[in-house]
Formats: structure tokens, sequence, C-alpha cells
């Protein structure tokens, strides 16, 4: 009962501050809020694993202002595809088949053509790598706005990223809108194991936010995003099978095969559409969000997600999440390659091809008193060539699946 | 340049068809599971991993470091 009183005082507050800042300002008329997850990756085919661990703490200092810390801990294994070839050119050393730990490319080979299927190639080390990442954010509400600065950085063996960014929040028209601006910037540092190299790279990031009353029942969010990258942006693992090769790239250890290149600027932009509605019989809530997004690489890609918040009563919710994407290649991308570009830029990196994803998910969660969330989720993703819209165009390539498991403890004071 | 600006008035045109509700009127839109995240660590991580694994990215609460070169 007093958790039920809590809860109507709680509403009304939140209706008496008005809009779109909505519900997540439910959550600050309290002193403090720490969240625990626990994730685990795993791709099919031996491929990677990822053990994630998260922390994060927000500490409201007083009615108005609050600091956010996240903390964040990768430990990656396995292994992942360095490279992409045509079938003919690769001879079994050991294994059952070409999928096989070890191969070689062949000296000689049936002559090429563009349509030879084509196989990946499978580091043959484990990799082993840990990942920690932190991020500070404080922020502080006026009347009508609320500004945000924060700042983090994210190491690893061979790469160290530095990131700071202001935000902001501002009512319109009594609550009925809001207008969140956002502007980041990311400086990275890239030292790749076994490469002699040290390379830098930036990126200025923005976007505009406006989120919007349609009725007492639903709501729409937009928000359009641009980031502007440049340095070195390609991945210093990957390499390319390149007939006849090309001066200008890094020879890979092996006839015909180069580390890539890719450009050294991309522009990028997003527009996201989210609509979210809430369903009375069932006291649910369906939240409906679609992305486009291009970028000057030439790559296309929209992204559906559709969420269903389903609550099962005494503090018990079911979360189901269905999410469907495809992506048109990289300009610069194919699976090998038998001539030379005259940019200067090849990649056979299996996320700049053409591909469709499908992934379903289900997350169920249980409330104690308003204050303790327990949540347990997974997600199932898979990654397909002919998922793409519009067709595939090398079937059975780079396709792969993998599960994501996740346990979650909220506790707020 | 031009389709980003077609992109922003469109947005503001659909923006514009909200109706008014008032404060006391927005029970239902304060509820936690009609808020944008309703659990942001959660979405946080959804999305680097999809951002790892992809070519897109932006919007959907992702953010942070990490190249995922592997």
């Amino acid at each position: 009962m007093a958790a039920n009183r809590g809860k109507g005082f709680q509403a009304l507050v939140i209706c008496a501050l008005g809009l779109p800042g909505l519900a997540t300002r439910a959550l600050e008329i309290q002193d403090a809020e720490v969240d625990f997850q626990y994730s685990r990756y795993r791709e099919c085919c031996n491929r990677m694993e990822v053990d994630m661990y998260t922390a994060s703490a927000t500490i409201f200092l007083n009615d108005r202002t609050h600091v956010s810390l996240d903390w964040l801990v990768d430990a990656v294994s396995g292994s992942s595809p360095v490279l992409s070839a045509p079938k003919e050119k690769l001879e079994v050393v050991s294994g059952a088949s070409v999928g096989g730990d070890v191969v070689r490319l062949r000296q000689d080979s049936p002559p090429l053509s563009s349509e030879s299927p084509a196989v990946d190639v499978m580091s043959s080390a484990t990799i082993r790598d840990q990942r920690h990442q932190l991020d500070l954010k404080l922020e502080r509400e006026f009347s009508n706005d609320t500004l945000s600065l924060g700042g983090g950085f994210s190491l690893e063996r061979d790469h160290r990223a530095y990131s700071i960014g202001v935000g902001g929040h501002r009512d319109f028209f009594k609550g009925q809108m809001a207008v969140a601006p956002e502007l980041n910037f990311v400086f990275n540092q890239v030292r790749p194991v076994g490469r002699d190299i040290k390379a830098d790279s930036q990126v200025l990031a923005t976007s505009l936010g406006m989120t919007g009353i349609l009725d007492k029942r639903s709501l729409l969010h937009l928000q359009l995003g641009y980031s502007h990258e440049r340095g070195f942006l390609s991945n210093p693992y990957k390499k390319v099978f390149l007939l006849g090769g090309d001066a200008r790239l890094t020879p890979g250890g092996f006839p015909d095969v180069f580390f890539e290149h890719r450009p050294a600027r991309r522009h990028r932009g997003f527009v996201l559409l989210r609509y979210m509605r809430h369903i009375d019989p069932l006291d649910s809530a369906l939240h409906l969000d679609y992305r486009f997004y291009r970028d000057d690489w030439a790559v296309r890609a929209h992204t559906i997600t559709l969420t269903w918040y389903q609550p099962l009563g005494t503090g018990w919710q079911l979360i189901p999440q269905v999410r469907y994407y495809s992506q048109g290649r990289a300009r610069f991308y194919r699976p090998f390659f038998l001539s030379r570009r005259s940019d200067g830029d090849y990649s056979s990196d299996y996320r700049l091809a053409d591909f469709g994803t499908l992934s379903g998910g289900m997350a169920l969660e249980k409330t104690w008193m308003d204050r303790l969330t327990l949540r347990a989720s997974f997600e199932y993703y898979d990654r397909q060539a002919g998922l793409r819209l519009g067709g595939q165009r090398q079937a059975g390539f780079s396709n792969f699946n993998f599960l994501l498991f996740g346990l979650a403890l909220k506790l707020r004071f | 340049m031009s389709r980003y600006a077609n992109s922003l008035v469109f947005s503001l045109a659909i923006l514009s068809a909200c109706s008014p509700v008032q404060p006391w009127q927005r029970g239902i839109l304060a509820k936690p599971h009609m808020s944008l995240d309703p659990a942001p660590l959660e979405q946080h991580i959804h999305q680097h991993v999809h951002e790892s694994r992809e070519a897109a990215g932006g919007g959907l609460g992702a953010g942070g470091g990490g190249c995922g070169c592997k």
C-alpha cells in the first residue's frame, strides 16, 4: 500500500514536471541509483567470446544536480576472420575442410573470376584482450533546461580512446515538446600488436533529438545525427587478397595478400524515428524504432526494432524484442580483388559487406518495493548475406550468428 | 546536405502534428515503460555489440570506446 502511494505521488510529480524528460525524471526523486550487469557474448563456429562486466552509479548531489559514473570491463577471446580469398586459392594443410584450422594459399590455381566463391580465413592464434572503459557525466537541471558535461576513456592493449561531450535538453510549449542537442569529440590511438605503426584518428559527432507528445498515450521521438571521422580509419588486423598487388599497400606476409586500406575521412549521418504507444487494456507499451543510416563510403543501412513491454503484475515485466538490419556494402569492399583500384582503398572486412541480420530476444525483470530490480535477458542474432534488402551477392559467405545473455541488478536508494 | 534539410523539415512537420496534452493528463506517458530507454545500461551494451558487427551506428544509446578491431 505504501509502495502504491509512493508510485502515485511520483506520477503526480512527473505530471507536474511536464514532458519528455519524462519517466527518466521519475527516477531522479531519490539519492542514488546503482546498476550492475554481466553479459556474455558468444559467436558460433568457434569465433569470438566476450565477457562484459558493467557497473553504473548515479549520485544525486541535490534535487537538481547529479553525477553518473559508468565502468565497463570486456574480456575478449577467440578468433576472427582476417582475410577472405577465392576458394580456388586455398589449400588445406590440416583439418577436415577449408573451414578447418590451417590453410595456405596455393601458388598455382585455376583462373580466377569475380564470381569465384569466397572463403573466410580465420586468425590462427587465439585472440585474448581486455578492455576497460570509464565514463563520467555531470548533469544539472534548470527550470526548463538540462545541461550535461561528460568525459571518459577506453583502454585496451592496442587501442585507446578519450572522449568529451556536452549535451542539453530544453522543454518547449509547457513540456509538450523537448529538444536535446549533443556534441561529442573522441580521440583514438591505435597501436596494433605485431605491426610497427602508431596511428591516430578523431571523431566529431553531433546529434539533435526532438520528442513530442502525440496524444495522451503516444510519443514520437526524432533524432538527426552527423559525425565526421578522420585519421587512421582502417582495421589494422584485416587483410585483403589482391591479385597482382598494389605498391601503395603494406604486404601482408603472403603473395597477393596485403593489409587493408580505407579512406582517411568518413562523413556519417542518420535519421532515427521512434514511436511509443501505450496499450491501455494490457497496460503494455509498444516501441517501434526505425533508423536510416548513410555515409560517404557508400554504406546505406536500415534498422527496424520492435519492442513490447508487458507488465505481468506484482513487479514482473516481460520484454520481447525483434530487430531487422540491412546494409549495402562500402564502395571499396570486395571479398577479394582481382585488379587494382584507382583510389587505393581496399577492404574485405565482413562488416563493410552486403548483408542483413535478424535478431530476437526477451528480457524478464522483477522489481521489489520500487527499489530493487533483477533482470535476465538474451538475444539471438543471425547474419546472412541473403537477408539483405533486395537479395544477395555472395550466398553463404561470412554468415554467422551469436547469442548474448545478460543478468542485471538495479538498486535505488 | 539538402537531404538532411528535408529530413529536418519533415521531422518538424511530424512533431507539429502533436496535440496539446495538459500536464495533469500525462500520467500514462510518465510510466517507466513509456520512457525512451527503460533499461539504458542494457541498451548501451546491445548497441555496442551491434555496432561492432555492423557498419552503421548512432542514435540508439551507444557510444563509448573500443575499436571493435577483432
